[in-house]
């Protein structure tokens, strides 16, 4: 069946820090998927991983689950989780509402994003 | 004494009735076989003058003493063996066995043990002839030798394996000390060693090549074609003073050619410790070695260089068939590269001649991170095209150039820039070759290929297979450079034919697209039009026109312009294609096309419709059902017929009509069945909006490749305001874009703007996916219907499925319902027989964010 489709996945690292970026849509159909992905991605010299969605159009309940999976997964492993989504973004509302930013560090910015992972000195 | 005398004089039973004792006595005197003879306690009774000799007891020693003075310990056994069959009246005849001489060293002899036979039939004792066969002996033990030889010999295939089996046995025959094998090289001026063994390596150091005029054992051998036996110290010294003092360690020396097909190509020197002699049964056996070995090497050799040749054209064979597998040049030389690396060398890199330019357009190493080091060393330093070396000098001269070795001062002519020069060094680079690509007389670039970590140093031979690679890329670059010139002519017409710009009318959407083949096949002649009279009504064409080609675009470009006039004169669909049919039959050469014309009422929504041998477009209707439009078909265009029948249908407020060509549906050995049901299955499940619909189409169509162009053009027919959103889509999670897409652009119609309607898509959209994730087993293909109204502010949607609703329990666990609570202002979930409803309000225009 031709219809679900994958939103492109892209990452680079910066130190020790691992950046992926998501562009369109992570729903049902793909999210399990994409957190695969992303798993793959995650060594264990890793000091943590930023999730960019500033280009995620849409992030459903499986969404959800795929970022407190992803956040369950480094946490066990000592490693950081921040994400960098924009104010304007409708699922900024919804990680709100489900108050995942005590789960992890949500930030305006990329910068920001990955000073959360990596303290700079002082 | 009779029996005494009997025993003594070793008769034989057979022989007692022939003539007197004397007689025996002197033939067994006189015997050159040990004769002799023994009682049954086991003691010597008799012993002629053979046997002394042999034995090296005289008669009057050994008279008297136990047999077993003779016998090794290590035969013991043996020995009472043999007599317990004597004693018993056998005779035992050529019983090959050893025997211990008095000074202790052991004997080969060969047996004959008869019983002696007193005349009552009793065994007294044994008669004992005796031969010494140390030379036969010697004589099998060397033919075995060959015989294993010729084995070994057999078993090695490369020559190195036969230098060393020839070693070693001709070291073993001798019993030398130390050996060396030397082969003439291709020049015939030198003499290389091969292989050596019992020599250290300090003292052979200076012996790797030598001269084959030199005053040496080898080099004499080699020239003369006669081996060489020196006896001592002091003759080796007297024949080749050169050899004073390095050769204390050994005195002897013999050097025997190796010799194949009349012609000497080297030779096996053994050294000995002590001065020796070379008895002439050894000198034949060492020769004997020799010739085996040196007929193995040839063959040996040949086989190697046969094995070259096989190799390289291999080689040049495989890289001719990647070569012809693309039709664009730089990927194709990225292949070549990435081919010749590591088999012909550790780097290759192809520069083309673009516009008076050097440009680098291929590079390949084992090493990824080298290979990105090398593109960033070509990005800051580019080739510079006067330089005196390497691919500039080689593109401009179209000669090539064969460095065996790469020097300081070659480095530093290719690479002026510091910079690069230092990065060059650091790569360790050990031989190079550049040749150039020609095709038709015209240095078109270069072929560089260079050896680093192998340290391999390329040699003619290389060059020429090299060349031949770049010959043959040469080639293919050039058919692709034209090939990608004609293709682009051909884009490039093609695409100056297709309208640019799609009318914008209110309640309509368009889109359209049009595809080149694949690299590898030529442009065809699809094409799509819009014509808007501006009367209410719109004219939408999508056509093909048989062949490809520069020829076929410019036959459509024709047609394209006939029909529009046509049009624009006011002419119906029916009347249009009458008039195109007569055209085309006009042409010089018979053209064929086929196409659908529409001419759509936007206020009356009624599409009159012709079609002339082209597939049948599609619609998806505001249900979300797929069908072929059903209009009547006439033949191709070009084709003499009478008119084209007209169809006239109704196109409801929601629909999207897909036209297209058959490029999109048709694939090679299968027709355009399979095709065509993807094709509907696709475009059921796309988005509504036009350009994304046309994306996902194309994505799901086009995944393995079209080999045809393909033309393709949609048209949504807006709804109207009132007019609710009805959508059924299969029950699974790849459903849920398509339907977020649908809600998105129903929403969009209801000028509903996003930001204030993107919970209801989400709301929706989770509802989708509980009914998705709960309702169906997994085995159970059901489905989902949506339905969207808008009730004055309010927007209503429910979700309904056909089966059990179940608590929600998936990887969401309740987020869902979570979501669709938060978004929307009301949400009831009604369960029954007929499966569950999810039935979800939310005003709208309110002005605030959630």
């Amino acid at each position: 069946m031709n219809g679900g489709e994958v939103p492109r996945v892209e990452h680079e690292t910066k130190g020790s820090t691992v950046i992926v970026r998501i562009e369109g849509d992570v729903d049902a159909a793909n999210a399990a998927g994409v957190r695969d992905g992303i798993s793959r991605l995650l060594t264990n010299h890793l000091m943590g991983l930023v999730l960019d969605l500033s280009r995620t159009r849409y992030l459903d309940s499986a969404g959800i689950q795929m970022l407190l999976d992803l956040s369950e997964r480094l946490r066990s492993r000592g490693q950081d989780l921040s994400l960098y989504v924009t104010r304007e973004q409708p699922l900024r509302l919804t990680l709100t509402l489900f108050e995942l930013e005590r789960a992890f560090p949500v930030a305006d910015s990329l910068e920001e994003a990955l000073a959360k992972i990596d303290p700079a000195p002082g | 004494m009779p029996r005494r005398q009997a025993a003594d004089t070793a008769t034989t039973p057979s022989n007692r009735s022939g003539p007197g004792a004397g007689y025996f006595e002197a033939i067994v005197e006189s015997s050159e076989d040990a004769i002799l003879s023994n009682d049954r306690n086991l003691v010597i009774r008799s012993w002629n003058p053979a046997a002394a000799a042999l034995y090296g007891y005289p008669a009057e020693e050994a008279i008297g003493q136990p047999i077993s003075i003779l016998i090794p310990e290590h035969r013991a056994g043996e020995e009472r063996d043999i007599l317990r069959r004597v004693l018993d009246g056998q005779r035992v005849g050529q019983y090959d066995t050893e025997r211990l001489r008095k000074d202790g060293t052991l004997v080969a002899v060969s047996l004959s043990v008869s019983p002696i036979s007193e005349p009552d039939g009793s065994i007294s004792g044994a008669s004992v002839i005796a031969r010494d066969v140390s030379g036969r002996r010697r004589a099998a033990d060397r033919a075995a030798r060959l015989q294993h030889l010729t084995t070994e010999l057999a078993k090695a295939v490369a020559p190195e394996e036969v230098v060393n089996v020839a070693l070693r046995e001709a070291l073993a025959a001798l019993n030398a000390h130390a050996g060396a094998v030397g082969l003439l090289d291709e020049g015939g001026d030198t003499i290389r060693v091969a292989g050596y063994s019992g020599y250290s390596h300090t003292s052979l150091a200076s012996w790797e090549t030598f001269a084959v005029k030199a005053a040496l054992p080898m080099s004499e051998v080699v020239r003369t074609g006669t081996p060489a036996w020196v006896v001592g110290q002091e003759e080796l010294v007297s024949r080749y003073p050169a050899l004073a003092g390095a050769e204390i360690k050994f005195r002897s020396r013999a050097v025997v050619p190796l010799r194949a097909h009349g012609r000497v190509f080297g030779a096996i020197s053994l050294s000995f410790r002590e001065a020796r002699s070379f008895e002439p049964d050894e000198r034949a056996f060492l020769e004997a070695i020799v010739q085996q070995a040196a007929y193995a090497l040839d063959r040996a050799r040949l086989h190697a260089a046969e094995q070259r040749t096989r190799q390289k054209l291999d080689f040049l064979a495989r890289a001719s068939e990647l070569l012809a597998q693309s039709l664009d040049v730089e990927t194709t030389l990225q292949q070549l590269a990435t081919f010749a690396v590591p088999r012909l060398a550790d780097w290759c890199a192809v520069d083309l001649l673009s516009d008076g330019e050097i440009k680098a357009v291929a590079v390949a190493h084992a090493n990824p991170a080298k290979v990105e080091l090398a593109r960033e060393l070509q990005r800051r330093h580019p080739a510079d095209p006067d330089a005196p070396v390497a691919a500039p000098a080689v593109i401009r001269s179209g000669r090539s150039e064969l460095h065996p070795a790469i020097t300081e001062e070659l480095l530093a002519a290719a690479a002026p820039e510091d910079e690069a020069l230092e990065i060059i060094r650091g790569l360790g680079l050990v031989s190079a070759m550049v040749v150039p690509l020609r095709a038709r007389g015209r240095t078109l670039g270069a072929l560089t290929l260079v050896a680093a970590e192998s340290g391999r140093r390329f040699t003619s031979d290389d060059l020429e297979v090299a060349e031949d690679l770049a010959r043959r890329a040469g080639l293919a670059v050039e058919n692709a450079m034209l090939y990608a010139r004609e293709h682009q002519a051909a884009v490039t017409l093609q695409r100056s034919l297709l309208p640019r710009d799609l009318p914008r009318l209110p309640g309509l959407q368009l889109a359209a697209r049009y595809l080149p083949a694949g690299v590898g096949a030529d442009v065809g002649g699809d094409w799509y039009d819009t014509i808007d009279l501006a009367d209410g009504r719109l004219h939408l064409v999508v056509g093909d026109v048989a062949g490809r080609g520069i020829r076929a675009a410019s036959v459509m470009g024709q047609l394209r312009n006939a029909l529009r006039a046509y049009v624009l004169d006011g002419c119906s669909p029916q009347e249009a294609v009458g008039r195109l049919n007569r055209l085309a039959r006009t042409f010089e050469s018979s053209e064929m096309a086929t196409l659908v014309h529409i001419s759509f009422d936007l206020r009356k929504r009624e599409a009159e419709c012709v079609r002339a041998g082209h597939p049948p477009p599609l619609i998806r209707g505001p249900n979300g059902e797929v069908t072929e439009l059903a209009i009547q078909g006439s033949l191709p265009i070009g084709v003499r017929q009478g008119p084209c029948p007209t169809t006239t249908i109704q196109i409801e407020p929601g629909s999207l009509i897909l036209m297209y060509t058959d490029g999109l549906v048709e694939r090679r050995g299968e027709g355009i069945k399979p095709g065509l049901e993807k094709l509907k299955r696709a475009l059921r499940t796309a988005p509504a909006e036009p350009e994304p619909c046309l994306d996902f189409v194309l994505h799901a169509l086009t995944q393995t490749g079209s080999e045809d162009d393909v033309a393709l053009l949609l048209m949504r027919v807006a709804k109207t305001a009132d007019q609710p959103l009805e959508l059924t889509v299969p029950a699974e999670p790849s459903a849920l874009a398509p339907i977020r897409r649908a809600v998105e652009a129903w929403l969009a119609d209801q000028r509903i703007d996003l930001r204030d309607g993107w919970q209801i898509v989400a709301a929706c959209n989770e509802a989708c996916a509980n009914a998705s994730e709960h309702a169906y087993a997994p085995t159970q293909a059901g489905s989902i219907e949506i339905e969207a109204r808008k009730q004055g502010p309010r927007i209503v949607v429910t979700v309904h499925d056909h089966g059990q609703w179940r608590r929600p329990r998936g990887h969401d666990r309740g987020r869902g319902l979570t979501l669709m609570n938060y978004f929307m202002d009301r949400v009831d979930v009604e369960r029954s027989q007929e499966g569950t409803t999810i039935r979800m309000e939310r005003t709208v225009g309110r002005g605030n964010g959630t």
